[in-house]
């Protein structure tokens, strides 16, 4: 069980990285291409491509982290007003409510992908690109949202500070 | 098919109560999303669409300056190069009654500009400056209003990752808006000097003069060349970049993002946990965007699908109302949301309304994403759930009611509505410099 913990933090971590490299690539892929068309030179298209997906692939990936940070902005108004003991409760349930929404969302995801496979669909831009790899995203990250906020469900954190005002 | 009202209602009412309930605004579009496309887009399937409509709007290039604003905004806290710039302003300004509110005022809109961050700068100013003028005998409403007013500015001055956001969702032309942007902010800037003054004049005991030691000219203009001009150039050469042409904003965001690390490299303070610091800080407010971002291209999808976005533009439109009274309702409707929700959310929901409801009035788009702007910007700040009022109340010294935070937003709130009647006699002020746009 330790293992498998010790195994879901390093997956979590090691998507967050490749999210904060996506981002520092985001200027670097941009700098470059400038410099190529002021050079003279036709910029490669890939580097276009691979900021548009990069800003996919960060959102996505880095998503489950905020979770966990209490990144996602929401806002305390009712959680402000209530008493700590149901404070306790209602939170819980609101955080059920966000983690049902991301399963759904994780299960259309996987649904998604295996139609992407079954019909081999590509995105088309400057390259044909395999849509699996992209749509792949979807049920890794809604599924480890949903585990996620599941955490604040059963776990000792609440996912409320019970402090007035529009959280981030 | 159901009335547009009833369309409208069901939609809108999901998403507010969703986010009144307490769920994260991301996942409040999602789940609107999720029922939405269940209920006008065929259902299960509707789903899988919501999802494919994710991905074709974060997939997109006019996205790009947001996380890169951001990552400068944050470098330019973590490396210590905005509080140069700023301990450099209040060099430079010696001895003037007031002092420290007009430190507040030019280096924090500088300071707010350079950073792209209201939020963060807020957080910085306020929990720097308001002890430091309370020792100095201040009242604290003169340290907590300028503080709240420019932090607001960032919104509106390049670069602004808000406007970016804006721009895209209402497929306007981004660099214009963030063009347009330049002279409405140094107006408001001028404004709140202004306003320091008169409060100044009108109570001396607000903000009392005291003595500092005395700073020779050759130590003012070295700041002035060290810490100044280099900081404010980086903006300079973001605006050169999208005016004359050069640069697309993105391309011009991550040149500002890489000048800026030119300079952290220059001025020696770029340290390995500076840079990990400023790449989290950039991510956790772009993963946060652009999550909301994500369920946008869908709910702006089923308001058009369920008929409500025409539904309402037709019904508002049938009133014949002027365009001034359009334009106050557009905005008193933008404040009333700005009371209990974020700015990314409100313009998610009203950009599909608001934007074609302007141009069937025959508006300047650009000039009216300026208004829109200004509007998020009082919203911010308005009692009494405007986000930087809970910023500052977090990080005021112990002891400060948020009476006192209230008082001390109130004239700045003013200035901003003044520049708003200000922008609807003389609307070249936000249009002017767009038109030179190469």
């Amino acid at each position: 069980m330790r293992t498998l913990q010790w195994l879901y933090e390093k997956f979590l971590q090691s998507m967050l990285v490749i999210a904060g490299v996506a981002l520092v690539w985001l200027m670097v892929a941009v700098v470059l291409s400038v410099l190529q068309r002021n050079l003279g030179m036709q910029s490669w298209a890939w580097l276009f491509l691979s900021t548009e997906y990069g800003m996919f692939y960060l959102t996505l990936l880095g998503a489950p982290w905020l979770v966990r940070h209490r990144g996602h902005v929401h806002i305390e108004l009712i959680t402000a007003s209530l008493p700590k003991p149901v404070l306790n409760g209602y939170s819980r349930f609101i955080a059920l409510l966000a983690a049902l929404i991301c399963a759904i969302l994780a299960f259309k995801g996987y649904e998604l992908v295996m139609m992407n496979l079954e019909r081999g669909d590509m995105d088309v831009r400057a390259y044909f690109f395999p849509t699996w790899m992209l749509s792949i995203a979807f049920p890794v990250s809604f599924g480890l949202m949903t585990i996620e906020f599941l955490r604040f469900v059963i776990g000792k954190e609440l996912l409320h500070t019970g402090v007035a005002g529009v959280n981030e | 098919m159901i009335e547009w009202y009833w369309a409208m209602a069901f939609l809108l009412g999901m998403v507010v109560a969703m986010m009144v309930m307490g769920l994260p605004i991301a996942l409040a579009f999602l789940g609107a999303n999720i029922v939405g496309a269940w209920v006008f887009m065929g259902g299960g399937n509707g789903i899988i669409q919501v999802l494919s409509n994710g991905f074709g709007s974060l997939s997109s290039f006019g996205l790009v300056p947001i996380p890169l604003f951001l990552l400068m905004g944050e470098l330019f806290f973590r490396t210590g190069l905005g509080m140069r710039m700023f301990n450099a302003i209040d060099l430079l300004l010696g001895k003037v009654p007031g002092r420290l509110s007009y430190v507040t005022v030019i280096g924090g809109t500088g300071f707010a500009t350079v950073s792209g961050s209201s939020m963060g700068s807020t957080a910085l100013l306020g929990s720097v400056m308001v002890p430091e003028m309370v020792r100095r005998g201040y009242k604290k409403h003169m340290a907590i209003g300028p503080i709240l007013g420019t932090g607001g500015l960032a919104i509106i001055i390049p670069p602004s990752a808000l406007a970016v956001l804006l721009a895209t969702l209402a497929k306007i032309d981004i660099g214009a808006l963030l063009v347009a942007g330049i002279i409405p902010g140094l107006v408001l800037a001028l404004l709140y000097i202004a306003t320091v003054w008169l409060q100044t004049r009108l109570d001396p005991s607000a903000a009392p003069s005291y003595d500092v030691p005395p700073v020779p000219w050759s130590t003012k203009l070295k700041a002035l060349f060290t810490d100044v001009i280099p900081m404010v150039a980086v903006m300079a050469l973001i605006v050169a970049m999208l005016l004359t042409g050069w640069a697309t904003p993105s391309e011009s965001a991550a040149f500002g993002a890489l000048a800026v690390i030119v300079l952290g490299l220059v001025y020696r303070c770029l340290s390995w946990k500076a840079w990990l610091a400023s790449v989290e800080g950039a991510l956790k407010v772009t993963l946060m965007a652009f999550l909301i971002v994500f369920g946008s291209a869908t709910f702006s999808q089923l308001l058009a699908f369920s008929g409500a976005s025409s539904g309402l533009i037709q019904w508002a439109t049938s009133f014949d109302l002027s365009p001034i009274m359009m334009l106050l309702a557009i905005f008193m409707v933008l404040l009333v949301l700005g009371t209990f929700m974020e700015q990314i959310s409100i313009m998610l929901l009203t950009v599909p309304f608001f934007f074609p409801l302007a141009q069937s009035m025959g508006f300047d788009l650009i000039w009216f994403g300026i208004v829109v702007l200004l509007a998020l910007e009082i919203s911010f700040s308005t009692p009494p759930l405007g986000l930087l009022l809970f910023v500052m109340k977090g990080v005021a010294p112990a002891g400060t009611t948020m009476r006192e935070i209230y008082v001390a937003a109130i004239p700045y709130i003013l200035c901003s509505m003044l520049l708003v009647g200000l922008l609807i006699a003389f609307p070249w002020l936000a249009t002017w410099l767009p038109s030179y746009l190469g």
